[in-house]
């Protein structure tokens, strides 16, 4: 990775001299009017003629898909079918879980993308097919398939002896591999450069979790472990992926899982939160994924788009480090963005 | 009693920027800037180690672009003007500043700097640094491991054989510049999909480097954290770094970088200067810009108006000290990790080539001192790098890592986004087509020969990882926009003549001679 410099570097004003050129800010998109010559790249095709559909791997909870049904390719129908009922079927993504059997159908146009929220540590396929109400659904494409990774520890320890770990010895394992479950909580959420975000931010974020999710944080950023009242409260699949825990190891490990999901589950909370993807200026940016990616969302003005930065939680203090909780992706963003 | 290993490990890369249908080009000067602060401090450091008996075992990523650039005479050539006319402004900048002590002290520091770069590429490497690396690998003092092609994101190309391709093509062009077969892997961002492990094994590799959550998150638990290397599916070693040590050197509040007496980046002569005295080295659009010589230091959370001198002696006390404090910390570290893990910790810091000298000018010495230190100063901990630990414990906890990067929120997402997911459409078909065309002419000789490889050129440089990360960070857009566009359409202008039998000679010599990556291409690499 290299260390970047803005093309037309605006940086450190200085008082201009009668002679000197100053930086024309280019915009990319918009012609020039004044006879510059904007060197955009040469041209691509806007569409290739082919049938395709691609699945492509975000994060652990999004896939990005997008297809390509050609129309001659839908023309097909009439060989198997009369006119009449060629023309009642509709263009259908079908999304396969591939190990659980789920499906799910959507329809949809010839050409498109779409943002699709799933579960962690599932394997997804998708096509594309056509449906009607008298012949059902007819496959045309697959796609590649798409393992989600796990997102947070797996509650399995290794079979062999000597790799074998109890909980409470993974548990010190992970302290001391710097993810520690307790910090986790402190330090998940971000700002960006000259804002403001504190506690006082985070809490507002946390309200606004559906209440078992609450009590099943709190009881987990206090170092408690989970009971299986609270782990029965939550949602589906973070119910049913929490009791693997709970039953396989401890109840404490269950908790630090629980952690490690934080940062998705406040994405997923502020996705409601209209007015404050409207609001710029608010100093609390736990992600604008959901700006830039949900196929339901308003649009960003183009160019705009700001990585806020993750951090990690710090090693336990106590044990010698000198190491505080540090925003390191959000330096080496600010350097991509400042050179 | 040694109780850890640490292994640094120095990722360099650029993409590939070469214009010749320019006399210079702005984007030229990211290696220019690269080859003066960090590539040639670096390998000086390595070699002063090295002649004193220190130890200096680190590993050093030089991805395939980056090789290709350095080892490319036209760039070597506007290396050299680039820093003889730095030379001549170092000249003309001790003169201006005579008058005052604390000013001409830096200005002679950088003509030293500037001439020392010139006469050691010029002289000692004979303009071709990887000459000086691979002398040092050849001599046993470090590792050079190797990378993507064209550092493409691994994880979203959707076609094995484009994944194969980026390996198999880094592979083959490591082993021209560096006479051997490369052992470890630096995946383009760490990034890592289930079967690319395969992959790795196939091209004969035997260790890549991840992010730390590839193994925390791997199933099963991983016995020793993030400091052991596992064993993936495919036989080949996972090394995954640690957090706590790219943090005490990248992060902006308690990172050493901004120490208040390094130097400030953002006081430059491009800015400060006085006009008609910077122009001439500034573009030919006149353009304000970073020459690389600045005068004062961070001094604080301070207006970049009141930064103070920039004190040499004063930053290179505190690099020592930060040396000495960074090898503390790995020495605490270590015996708690022992304690824990019940083996000798491997801890793993991989960081950006380029931080050590451009962003952070101090870097090389603060390296230096470290490498010193550690050698003379305790037991403790010993460099090493990950082939070392794997001769020394070949026996590891096999385990199924999890997919990831080092990118911003650990996934995928500063690659795929609203921003620029308009350009996979393309990339995917490109890929498709590629390897349509490797099958369809299985034994091209002559001028469909040439035309076959260039498509393979095109297709490598269009994914870059680079270009998708450029638009999410918002800094060159327009740039990374033009290249993909210009990649992608010299692509399928390729194929498309390729297809219809009709090649045009004089168009394909023009793309040759631009997209002169990888000059010993096969493109039956795509089969």
């Amino acid at each position: 990775m290299f260390i970047l410099r803005a093309s037309s570097a605006t940086l450190a004003a200085q008082p201009a001299r009668a002679a000197e050129v100053k930086a024309k800010p280019v915009s990319v998109d918009a012609p020039a009017t004044d006879g510059t010559f904007v060197d955009v790249g040469l041209p691509v095709p806007e569409t290739y003629n082919v049938d395709i559909i691609r699945a492509l791997l975000q994060d652990p909870f999004r896939i990005f898909i997008y297809w390509e049904v050609r129309q001659e390719s839908l023309n097909g129908l009439t060989h198997y079918f009369s006119t009449e009922e060629a023309e009642r079927f509709r263009v259908t993504l079908k999304l396969i879980e591939v190990e659980g059997g789920g499906e799910a159908f959507f329809e949809v146009g010839l050409r498109g993308r779409y943002w699709m929220m799933v579960f962690p540590d599932r394997e997804y396929e998708f096509e594309i097919g056509v449906r009607s109400p008298e012949h059902g659904y007819i496959a045309l494409l697959k796609s590649n398939r798409v393992r989600t990774p796990r997102g947070t520890v797996s509650p399995e320890p290794a079979l062999e002896p000597e790799y074998k770990l109890s909980a409470p010895q993974f548990l010190n394992v992970l302290e001391a591999s710097g993810f520690s479950a307790v910090q986790a909580l402190d330090i998940t959420v971000s700002a960006l450069p000259g804002a403001n975000a504190d506690a006082e931010d985070l809490s507002d974020v946390l309200v606004k979790l559906p209440d078992p999710l609450r009590e099943a944080l709190t009881a987990a950023s206090a170092g408690e472990p989970l009971t299986e009242e609270l782990v029965n409260a939550l949602p589906g699949w973070l119910r049913s992926e929490l009791r693997r825990l709970l039953f396989g190891g401890d109840a404490r490990l269950a908790s630090a899982a629980l952690i490690h999901y934080l940062p998705e589950l406040l994405r997923e909370a502020l996705e409601d939160e209209r007015e404050l993807i409207g609001d710029r200026v608010h100093p609390l940016r736990v992600t604008p994924r959901f700006l830039v990616g949900a196929s339901e969302n308003v649009s960003w003005p183009a160019g705009e788009f700001k990585l806020p930065a993750f951090r990690r939680p710090p090693p336990v203090s106590g044990s010698g480090f000198m190491v505080r909780s540090s925003d390191f992706d959000f330096i080496s963003a600010a350097i991509r963005r400042n050179f | 009693m040694e109780q850890g290993l640490l292994a640094i490990i120095l990722h360099a890369h650029l993409p590939f920027v070469r214009h010749p249908e320019y006399p210079e080009f702005l984007e030229e000067e990211w290696l220019f800037e690269a080859i003066s602060e960090t590539y040639l401090p670096l390998l000086s450091i390595i070699e002063g180690c090295a002649s004193d008996g220190v130890q200096a075992r680190i590993t050093v990523g030089l991805t395939p672009p980056l090789c290709e650039m350095l080892a490319d005479p036209l760039l070597q050539g506007r290396y050299l003007r680039h820093v003889g006319r730095l030379v001549e402004l170092c000249e003309k900048e001790v003169i201006r500043t005579r008058h005052h002590p604390a000013m001409n002290a830096t200005a002679k520091m950088y003509l030293q700097r500037f001439s020392a770069a010139r006469e050691m590429f010029e002289n000692r490497y004979r303009r071709n640094l990887i000459n000086g690396y691979r002398a040092l690998q050849d001599a046993g003092i470090i590792d050079i491991i190797t990378s993507g092609a064209t550092h493409g994101f691994l994880p979203l190309m959707t076609r094995t054989e484009a994944r194969r391709a980026q390996i198999e093509v880094g592979r083959r062009n490591y082993a021209k510049h560096f006479g051997r077969s490369p052992r470890g892997i630096w995946l383009p961002e760490c990034a890592y999909d289930v079967g690319i492990d395969e992959l790795l094994r196939g091209a004969g590799l035997t260790f890549f480097i991840t992010d730390a959550h590839a193994i925390m998150y791997g199933n099963p638990q991983p016995r020793r954290g993030i400091y052991a290397p596992v064993i993936t599916p495919a036989g080949v070693a996972a090394f995954a770094r640690d957090v706590e040590t790219s943090e005490q050197v990248w992060s902006a509040d308690t990172g050493y970088p901004g120490d208040p007496d390094y130097r400030e980046f953002y006081r430059d002569l491009g800015f400060d200067g006085d006009y008609d005295y910077v122009k001439p080295y500034l573009h030919g659009d006149g353009v304000r810009r970073n020459l690389g010589i600045k005068y004062y230091r961070v001094t604080g959370k301070v207006d970049l108006g009141l930064k103070q001198p920039y004190e040499p002696s004063w930053a290179m006390g505190k690099a020592a000290s930060h040396a000495g404090h960074f090898m503390f910390n790995r020495q605490a570290q270590a015996g708690y990790l022992r304690s824990v893990l019940g083996r000798k910790p491997m801890i793993v810091s991989p960081y950006d080539a380029e931080l050590f000298g451009h962003w952070w000018f101090e870097g090389p010495q603060f390296m230096n001192y470290l490498f010193r230190k550690i050698h003379f100063d305790q037991d403790d901990i010993r460099l090493a790098t990950p082939v070392d630990y794997l001769e020394e414990y070949p026996q590891n906890q096999r385990q199924q890592i999890s997919g990831s990067s080092w990118g911003a929120e650990g996934y995928y997402r500063v690659w795929i986004n609203g921003e620029n997911e308009w350009m996979y459409l393309h990339q995917h078909v490109a890929e498709d087509r590629m390897v349509e065309l490797a099958r369809a002419h299985p034994r091209a000789e002559g001028l469909l020969l040439r035309a076959l490889n260039q498509a393979a050129r095109e297709l490598l440089l269009a994914e870059s990882s680079d270009w998708a990360f450029i638009i999410t960070t918002a800094t060159s857009v327009q740039y990374a926009r033009k290249r993909f566009r210009d990649h992608i359409h010299r692509f399928t202008r390729l194929y498309e003549m390729i297809t219809q039998r009709e090649i045009d000679e004089g168009w394909l010599a023009e793309v040759e001679s631009r997209d002169t990556i990888f000059q010993e291409i096969d493109y039956s690499v795509y089969r």
